[in-house]
């Protein structure tokens, strides 16, 4: 079998892998390879942003990594798959993401009775006559809420902190709004890195128009406005997140999740919201973090490290950071990826 | 009063509790005298209906913290002022209070605050909202709870309200943390923060409508209380003890920190000048407020429709 040849492998198309690969393109880098071992579903944030940065022939779905190891004599990762297919690469980017301890954010966890799952894997279960509880925030959110909806008996979602949202199709106004490169480009980095604080840009006000036009309860649609300090990115492009989320099997909480409970989920206000199933909408879209067996000089395995680069493995990169929620700093990481993989060119 | 906001919010998160860690089918229902009951109703109804008020202000105060861990402060205070409410509730249910086991109808300058918050809360700055919200709660918790507990024998009220005691030191500690940062500074940011407070045009809007809407609820409140056989001068007791704590902090360098503090005088010492005029004025609003239509109020916010003496949903 021949080994496919390129300057960069990235590993995960998630938030990390695809900003990763998106910083590479607008640095005129085309020769690259994105690896990501499950399909990604029309319409989720992952196609979308894969159709906006244009980077379909960069992405390789259904591509389960294996190994990586480095070869001392070439000075090159080969990536191994599953399936026994080889890609031979001058740096290796691992998107896998976070490499925290993957405790919970919440506690209690452990007690829960119920299904839990991750992402895209609701797709999985018979939601029909459930109570399903959807944790989280963020495109993940709007993307899978809809679905849930239309299936499970009841759906709370668990939403402390809201994003902007807009509409796929805009109006006239929006389209041809969309049709300005500058605001275009505004969209992507609102779409991937959110805003400054107290800063409301032209995005925001058609989100907000969005927003008005969608909900009509004045206490719901505070409780959907972005605070204006909230570090996430915070624009998500989504058509019937608001219908989802005012159907009547639908409720909206906005409290603080205290703990969870053997029966559900218990919040801030004293009250235990039962349900059958769990759905944790952000973190990775599929499930936790597969670990990948990394080989360095000397046959070392990657030790377990919070930093960018380790020595003995020289052009692997780890842009995830420490905590899994931390999309401000994954984001100056990436740059900094980015600009090394730029300089090794 | 040194408080770390990084440690207290740990310490909100550590200290959560639901309203089914406590048993509201324990025995002790019947400690509730025939005499007491029907007062302790109404004290009961207008505690919920405060608690949610104070939730509402501090929905407010998330918006207006100036960093994100304030802001997550306030958004565990607001729940936390609605758990007290729920779990209020579940003590009213507990006592057979609740007719239909529905929520009790807010009174009707309960409603017209709800309708004042609904509308002005957001708009109103840091500044105003952090002043007058530890107002409120030092009236409650030193005023309005200890004599719950010592009217009430029930173990099962005395459970709960170690819970919401524990909580409100907390937001006392903050509030009084956030007055006295509020005041900090050089003199000419007090100056700034306090005439862009006396200038700004809707606080002066909401301000009057505010007072419109906060006299005769305080003076009915204070009515439903001495009813109950509370002495007058407890509630005023607690609110000299805002003006002993704001005192010791900068937090007295702000106008409507003053302004309060001369209220506060005002409404509290019967040798004022003004104590008399003032009570007979809030007085007369209380009952003229009970002919004011209830169609000429609009439809009641959807959050103040939250509430529930229901452990688990």
């Amino acid at each position: 079998m021949s080994v496919v040849r390129t300057d960069v492998a990235i590993i995960g198309a998630g938030l990390t892998g695809l900003s990763t690969a998106a910083g590479l393109k607008r640095r005129g880098m085309s020769d690259f390879v994105v690896l990501e071992r499950v399909a990604m579903a029309t319409g989720t944030w992952c196609a979308d942003t894969v159709k906006l940065f244009g980077l379909g022939a960069n992405v390789r779905l259904g591509w389960e990594v294996a190994g990586l190891s480095l070869d001392e004599e070439s000075r090159r990762w080969l990536v191994n798959s599953s399936t026994g297919e080889q890609i031979s690469a001058r740096s290796v980017v691992l998107a896998t993401g976070s490499r925290a301890d993957d405790k919970p954010l919440v506690p209690g966890i452990e007690t829960y009775a119920g299904t839990i799952v991750h992402g895209q894997q609701f797709r999985d279960l018979d939601l029909a006559g459930k109570r399903v509880a959807v944790v989280g925030n963020g495109a993940a959110t709007a993307t899978l809420l809809p679905p849930i909806v239309r299936t499970a008996a009841q759906v709370k979602l668990f939403q402390t902190s809201a994003d902007w949202v807009l509409p796929r199709q805009g109006d006239l106004l929006e389209r041809s709004l969309r049709r300005v490169p500058a605001l275009r480009s505004a969209t992507r980095r609102a779409w991937f890195w959110g805003r400054s604080p107290r800063r409301r840009g032209l995005l925001e006000l058609l989100a907000q128009r969005n927003l008005r036009r969608n909900v009509e309860d004045e206490w719901t649609r505070r409780q959907l406005t972005p605070l204006p300090l909230t570090d996430r990115p915070s624009v998500v492009v989504a058509d019937d997140f608001y219908a989802a989320l005012q159907a009547p099997n639908c409720k909206f909480i906005t409290w603080p999740i205290a703990r969870f409970s053997r029966d559900g989920i218990r919040t801030a206000e004293g009250i235990e919201h039962r349900c059958d199933v769990i759905v944790f909408a952000s973190g990775s879209a599929d499930g936790p973090t597969k670990e990948v067996a990394v080989t360095g000089r000397g046959a070392v395995s990657l030790p377990a490290t919070i930093a960018t680069t380790v020595a003995g493995f020289p052009g692997l990169f780890l842009p995830n950071g420490p905590d899994r929620d931390a999309v401000r700093e994954m984001r100056s990481r990436v740059h900094d990826v980015v600009e090394m993989l730029k300089e090794t060119a | 009063m040194a408080v770390v906001l990084e440690d207290m919010l740990q310490t909100i998160k550590d200290k959560q509790w639901a309203l089914a860690d406590v048993d509201w089918e324990a025995p002790g229902a019947d400690t509730i005298s025939p005499e007491l009951w029907p007062r302790l109703k109404s004290f009961m109804a207008d505690l919920v209906w405060i608690e949610n008020i104070g939730a509402r202000g501090f929905a407010a105060l998330a918006k207006k913290a100036p960093d994100p861990t304030l802001a997550e402060i306030y958004r565990y205070f607001h729940a936390e002022e609605q758990k007290h409410a729920n779990a209020e509730l579940a003590l009213m249910r507990r006592w057979g209070m609740l007719t239909d086991d529905e929520v009790p109808e807010p009174n009707i300058n309960v409603r017209l605050a709800i309708e004042w918050l609904d509308k002005y809360s957001d708009g109103l700055s840091l500044t105003v909202l952090g002043t007058v919200i530890p107002l409120l709660e030092v009236a409650l918790d030193g005023a309005l709870l200890k004599f719950l507990l010592e009217e009430v024998e029930d173990p099962v009220c005395h459970e709960a309200f170690r819970h919401i005691n524990s909580d409100e030191s907390r937001h006392l500690a903050v509030d009084f943390h956030v007055l006295d940062l509020m005041g900090q500074g050089p003199v000419r940011r007090a100056v700034i923060e306090n005439v862009g407070t006396a200038i700004n045009p809707s606080f002066l809007l909401a301000g009057l409508v505010g007072l419109g809407a906060g006299i005769p609820l305080i003076n009915r409140i204070k009515g439903n209380l001495i009813g109950m056989g509370l002495r007058e001068q407890r509630l005023y007791d607690a609110m000299l003890r805002f003006i002993n704590v704001g005192d010791r902090g900068d937090g007295k360098r702000l106008l409507v920190y003053q302004v309060l503090k001369g209220g506060a005088k005002v409404i509290t010492d019967p040798e004022n000048r003004f104590h008399r005029p003032y009570h007979v004025l809030a007085n007369s609003m209380v009952r003229a407020s009970d002919y004011i239509p209830r169609k000429w109020i609009p439809a009641q916010p959807s959050w103040s429709k939250e509430l529930t003496y229901e452990a688990t949903a």
